[in-house]
């Protein structure tokens, strides 16, 4: 399995967190909100296509509201495979990441 | 309501932009969080932020769509690369064939361009007019000129006309600076508002004033050089004939595609005189016109239809009509007699563009055959992908694409092809075209439009059938695909063969016009003519006999006559008159002088009455010769009755008939013989409309070459005054039937480069189709066939597919070499011995190009072809 992208972790993890709310709006405010990256609608989608098409996403069809301009909201949650992908790269993050504060402390203690 | 949603344009452009298969969602959240800005922000920043929507992910959607396409691409040019170097007889032959037939269209639509640019420089183009006429007496013609008094009418009493301008040919002028003498053919005698109508760019001089004065003239650049060499002409006088002029301008050379080639303009008010204002009969005028802007052009032409009705006292029983014609189209359409250069020949323009087309074409049907023979060696790698799952639409454009790619490789070969054969191709169509030309705009996307049509073209057939195949019957391998081509390639080549067919037809029949041109006696003998051009007003009371007797002393020389004009230039024309038949007279007919030689030296004919002879009182000065359709002309029953009638010509000369003479054809085989009257000698008195005289000597020799250079130095020696210039009257002829030489020319090539594509066609698809029955005939041989009998099986298809091609193109190819044709006055019937002799050549070729391979697949042994069974 490729590893994911940082984009495609900020994803799943907006969708994660929001739950059952979890429809294009939402996920970029979201996102917007935790690490102040801005995407565009059209990236976003990409991305979203992409982890579907992996089999990390899977989709449900709302009702439609006007404001969208009768279209109805697509409503995104994490499969199976994409919890274990996403625990994957916690993990590997982790491991990564693993001594760092320690390390820092160390060098500004040196100095 | 609007007001509260995202502009339209944008919401398209997006939806346009994410294929993806989340297309509505992603437009549903985009406009609810427009809506959302709107209430927040206003709906100003909301659009902004909606088109910036647009643009962000641009460079994610292109990537998602092209990525992959780019990776098949690799593949697809690679696996083209691999069968073309695989098949190597197969590519040669479509690289070849295509890149012949684009190397011919090429050259056309550089020719077509050429043909289509002339007259475009002039400024105001759509504004400028020349008037033509059309002259009804007792017969018919059009004109490309009118009598003097047009001009100045329309310029004084038509509001619609902004400017005219009068130009006549000044005829055959000596034109001398010190020792420089030279007769001169592109010079006019033109009016100052030629300036204002055509465009001439002045290098010196004032365009407003320089022909306002008789006796001054304006020169093209290389005239200028020519006589003044490195000195400025300007304020310089320059002879021309017996007058001098001074030259007050000089302008820029015209360009080669005009119309209206102009060497010389000498001022008109030099010429200008009272009888001018009446003498409508005198049509040697052209008249060009400048229209005002905004002019309702069918209104004024049916104003000035009948001009000479409304303004001439009496018509003398002529109908003439007048008419205006755009200066745009004269060098295309315009076919008037007395054009000033010779006009294209729109039809000869289309016929070879269509053969040029055809002969693509061709090419094509060659690619699309020999890829649908080759269906079965494609047909495997077909299947594997659509196993691996392509779809069918990447299929199509993959084989579209292949042939894409070797249309482009043709594409280079034809460019260096046309590139090679540009000298050639100039000769034969008389033309300057360079290899620059191919780089204007619109002849590059016209070049651009050739590729991507023989590339579609001949990948259409083969990429829509071989992306139909079914996987399981491709892999499966038994399938006889091959078969299901079959009709269609039939189809294809016998729409070859039908065209190389109708090439042959064509050339036979063009070539046989032109031998029958050739050796059509054309009532006179044109042999060993040699024509000595003499200014009759440079020799002494235009005495031309110590001139005769002069060269006549050469033993070379075997007679000498002298004459206006000699057949194959007879131009000039007088409204002429027979006394007592005046209603129904006042016809131009052309009028020449000659002397007592003429008739013999010419071995002219007389048919009633006498010719001129020495003694007889009365036969120098009121005397005419006439030819028989003078006779007709005037109406009258045979030539014994013309004999002794009164004649008045518009040159001021009166006589009785006293001979006729038997037509000949002095204006060659495309022309009906037209009225021509003889008279005995020059007009009396130096007049500048004096025809030129032409000195005609017999001379026979060995060495043609020291007897003109001995000619010329008795000449010098005599005549120092005189310009030498000299050329043959079968040359004049060879010249008048250039146009029919060059079709035949080009007919022939096209037609060999048609044949040898249709061969090649052949060629491939005879050696698939050995290759496809090596087994049966493997079978066949051991069974006891005889290697003849299985030549004779192999080829017979062959041979009935291009018999049945020929027989179809017969009709087409009569209908169109009849009309073809029709341009001559005198022509050859078409026999049917053309069209056996293309079905038995034709037949020929095929069966010469089919055997190399029946014969090499017949003799093979059938252990190698059956070993496997």
């Amino acid at each position: 399995m490729k590893e994911l992208t940082k984009a495609e972790e900020m994803l799943l993890l907006a969708i994660l967190r929001l739950k059952d709310n979890a429809y294009g709006v939402a996920i970029k405010h979201n996102i917007q909100e935790t690490s102040d990256k801005v995407f565009p609608y059209g990236t976003l989608y990409f991305i979203l296509d992409q982890l579907t098409n992996k089999g990390l996403l899977e989709k449900s069809k709302g009702l439609p509201t006007p404001e969208r301009g009768g279209r109805s909201k697509t409503y995104y949650h994490l499969t199976k495979k994409g919890k274990t992908v996403l625990n994957a790269a916690f993990q590997t993050q982790q491991k990564i990441w693993n001594g760092y504060i320690d390390l820092v402390r160390e060098e500004k203690a040196s100095e | 309501m609007r007001k509260k949603r995202p502009p339209r344009v944008a919401e398209r452009m997006l939806s346009l932009l994410s294929k993806s298969s989340s297309q509505s969602d992603l437009l549903g959240d985009s406009e609810e969080e427009f809506s959302f800005r709107l209430a927040k922000k206003g709906r100003f920043r909301a659009v902004i932020w909606y088109v910036s929507q647009i643009f962000f992910p641009l460079p994610f959607l292109l990537i998602s769509s092209f990525k992959w396409r780019v990776i098949m691409f690799q593949n697809y040019a690679k696996i083209t690369l691999r069968n073309i170097k695989k098949h190597k007889a197969f590519s040669f032959i479509n690289i070849t064939g295509l890149a012949v037939g684009m190397a011919c269209c090429i050259l056309i639509v550089l020719f077509f361009q050429d043909e289509k640019s002339f007259d475009n420089y002039h400024q105001d183009l759509d504004r400028l007019y020349r008037v033509t006429m059309h002259y009804k007496g007792n017969w018919e013609v059009d004109f490309a000129y009118v009598g003097p008094p047009v001009g100045p009418i329309l310029r004084r009493d038509f509001f619609q006309v902004e400017k005219a301008a009068r130009l006549q040919r000044i005829y055959f002028p000596v034109v001398s600076y010190g020792r420089k003498i030279f007769y001169e053919t592109k010079c006019f005698w033109a009016e100052n508002e030629i300036f204002d109508i055509l465009t001439f760019p002045f290098l010196v001089g004032d365009p407003a004033s320089a022909l306002m004065k008789p006796k001054t003239l304006a020169l093209s650049e290389n005239m200028a050089k020519k006589y003044f060499g490195s000195e400025n002409p300007v304020g310089k006088m320059l002879r021309i004939d017996e007058e001098d002029f001074e030259v007050t301008a000089v302008y820029e050379n015209c360009p080669e595609n005009t119309h209206l080639k102009c060497d010389l303009l000498a001022s008109f008010k030099t010429i200008e005189n009272m009888d001018m204002a009446s003498a409508w009969g005198w049509t040697t005028f052209y008249t060009y016109l400048k229209l005002a802007p905004n002019v309702d052009v069918e209104a004024f032409g049916k104003q000035i239809l009948n001009l000479q009705d409304l303004y001439q006292d009496d018509t003398k029983g002529q109908d003439n009509t007048y008419y205006l014609q755009k200066v745009r189209g004269i060098h295309l359409h315009s076919h008037l007699a007395g054009e000033a250069e010779p006009p294209g020949n729109p039809t000869a323009i289309f016929i070879t563009a269509t053969i040029g087309f055809l002969i693509l074409l061709m090419a094509c049907i060659n690619f699309m055959n020999l890829s649908t023979a080759r269906f079965s060696s494609r047909a495997q790698e077909v299947g594997m992908r659509k196993v691996v799952g392509a779809s069918r639409r990447q299929l199509t454009g993959q084989f579209l694409g292949e042939s894409l790619l070797i249309s482009f490789l043709s594409f280079f070969a034809a460019l260096a092809i046309a590139g090679a054969s540009l000298p050639v191709f100039n000769e034969i169509a008389g033309k300057t075209l360079s290899m620059a030309s191919f780089f204007q705009p619109g002849i590059l996307v016209f070049l651009i439009l050739i590729l991507l049509f023989a590339g579609f073209t001949s990948g259409s057939y083969p990429a829509f059938i071989l992306s139909a195949f079914r996987p399981v019957a491709s892999l499966k391998g038994d399938a006889k695909i091959g078969k299901k081509g079959s009709g269609i390639r039939k189809t294809l080549v016998v729409v070859q063969f039908a065209v190389s067919a109708f090439l042959l037809i064509g050339t036979m029949i063009i070539s046989r016009q032109m031998n029958f041109m050739k050796n059509t006696s054309l009532g006179f003998s044109k042999e060993q003519k040699l024509v000595l051009p003499v200014k009759s007003s440079y020799l002494k009371d235009m005495n031309f006999e110590p001139l005769k007797t002069d060269f006549l002393r050469f033993p070379q020389v075997y007679g000498a006559a002298v004459s206006s004009h000699v057949p194959g230039r007879g131009a000039a024309g007088w409204a002429t008159t027979l006394v007592g038949h005046e209603e129904e007279t006042g016809q131009p007919m052309a009028y020449w002088f000659v002397d007592y030689d003429f008739l013999s030296l010419y071995e002219l004919e007389i048919i009633a009455g006498r010719y001129f002879e020495q003694g007889i009182a009365g036969d120098k000065d009121n005397a005419f010769i006439i030819n028989e359709s003078t006779v007709r002309a005037f109406g009258l029953k045979s030539p014994e009755d013309a004999l002794e009638r009164q004649i008045e010509v518009g040159n001021g000369r009166e006589g009785r008939v006293i001979g006729v003479v038997k037509d000949f054809h002095y204006e060659g085989l495309q022309q009906n013989i037209g009225p021509l009257l003889m008279a005995f000698g020059p007009e009396k008195g130096v007049n500048r409309f004096n025809p030129t005289g032409l000195l005609t000597l017999t001379v026979i020799s060995d060495n043609m070459e020291e007897t003109l250079s001995l000619l010329k130095q008795k000449w010098l020696e005599f005549h120092p005054d005189i310009p030498y210039s000299f050329y043959f009257v079968d040359d004049i002829f060879d010249m008048k039937y250039r146009a029919e030489a060059n079709t035949y020319k080009i007919f022939s090539i096209f037609s060999f480069l048609g044949l040898f594509i249709s061969c090649l066609g052949l060629f491939g698809l005879a050696s698939f189709v050995a290759e496809q029955q090596t087994k049966e005939i493997g079978i066949r041989k051991v069974l006891g066939a005889s290697i003849s009998g299985i030549v004779f099986q192999l080829s017979q298809k062959f041979l009935k597919w291009v018999l049945f091609a020929n027989l179809i193109i017969f009709p087409v190819a009569y209908i169109v070499m009849r009309s073809w044709l029709q341009n001559f006055a005198y022509r050859i019937s078409i026999s049917p011995l053309v069209f056996a002799v293309s079905t038995f050549l034709s037949i020929g070729i095929a069966l010469l190009t089919v055997s190399f391979q029946t014969i090499r697949t017949a003799t093979a042994n059938p252990v190698d072809s059956l070993r496997y069974e």
